[in-house]
């Protein structure tokens, strides 16, 4: 217990109320910044870019292609990452598909899930393939998700060529799709 | 308690939004007056949510009981095993602070109890779960399996 008698006592204590009010007001400007920051790239999709061709030449599925340089993120470099069936063990769309990484600590997954599902029923040719991240590491890893959910756009011939992090726009889910069909 | 056979738990997401608000209050205060037990106490709320589940939390049961009935049940309850790791997340971080604030290691506590506000606040603010995020990227620095 604190003797009030003690001045190093009752300088400590203000000492560690000033740590205090700096540490909040640390938090707050933090969470600030983070929350605009976050409302503004939160399930938009990477608009006009334009989608890769996908290499003629036949993907050997044991061979990763490189992963696209330094951007963690994955928001500057386009993707040219390419997904075949076995590393999903769901076929692929005949157009695009749809590839949703989920965890079970996610509540936003589910949302996800209902949005593309309803979104896709009546688009024909296209499929929507949900992964458990955890159990994909591998992907998870290669991809550079760091969140759930990610959405991938694939085109036909299984290129990555646009994703979203967080629960996608509706609008914009089938406007990436429809670029990804061509 | 639910069983993996039994339909998995849910919780009133708005509640969850309220149960943070209120943790952020208490933690900033926690902060400003350097009242280690008032953290005690935030700690005892968190632990009550990782095991008794969100909903029946204290804060929970505050809004169940006083602020659910003025709005009607939720559009669409939410699994509460996200929230309940995310409490557990919280009950980590306000202990580490509990260490600190009561070893004198008065810095050490202001930033554990500045870590639980952050990871409370996002929620309050903006729905986000700390926990549910970090749990993905703990996972992926795990070594990779051939």
């Amino acid at each position: 217990m604190s003797d009030a008698q003690d001045p190093a006592v009752g300088r400590s204590y203000a000492d560690g109320v000033l740590v205090g009010v700096v540490v909040l007001a640390v938090v707050v400007t933090f969470v600030g910044v983070f929350s605009l920051y976050r409302r503004s790239t939160d399930g938009v999709f990477a608009t006009g870019r334009t989608p890769t061709t996908p290499p003629t030449a036949a993907v050997d599925p044991g061979l990763a292609p490189p992963a696209a340089a330094q951007d963690e993120l994955g928001l500057v470099e386009p993707d040219r990452e390419i997904i075949v069936e076995g590393e999903v063990g769901e076929q692929l769309g005949e157009r695009a598909t749809v590839l949703q990484f989920s965890s079970a600590f996610c509540a936003p997954c589910r949302t996800t899930r209902v949005l593309v599902s309803a979104a896709t029923a009546d688009l024909a040719g296209i499929a929507h393939i949900e992964l458990d991240a955890e159990a994909h590491l591998d992907l998870v890893r290669r991809l550079r998700i760091v969140r759930t959910p990610t959405v991938l756009i694939l085109n036909r011939a299984g290129v990555v060529v646009n994703r979203a992090q967080g629960v996608p726009k509706r609008a914009e889910l089938l406007a990436a799709l429809g670029a990804a069909v061509g | 308690m639910s069983s993996s056979g039994s339909p998995v738990p849910v919780v009133d997401p708005r509640g969850q939004r309220f149960a943070a608000s209120v943790t952020s209050v208490v933690l900033a205060v926690v902060l400003v007056l350097q009242s280690p037990w008032l953290l005690a106490l935030q700690a005892v709320v968190f632990a009550l949510a990782v095991v008794l589940g969100p909903g029946r939390s204290p804060y929970g049961l505050v809004f169940a009981k006083l602020i659910r009935p003025r709005l009607g049940p939720p559009e669409h309850p939410e699994d509460a095993r996200p929230p309940r790791f995310a409490q557990g997340v919280g009950l980590v971080f306000s202990l580490v602070g509990l260490v600190g604030y009561f070893s004198g290691l008065t810095l050490l506590g202001a930033v554990a109890t500045g870590l639980a506000l952050a990871a409370a606040l996002l929620n309050a603010v903006i729905g986000f779960c700390l926990g549910c995020e970090l749990y993905l990227l703990l996972k992926r620095l795990t070594p990779a399996r051939s």
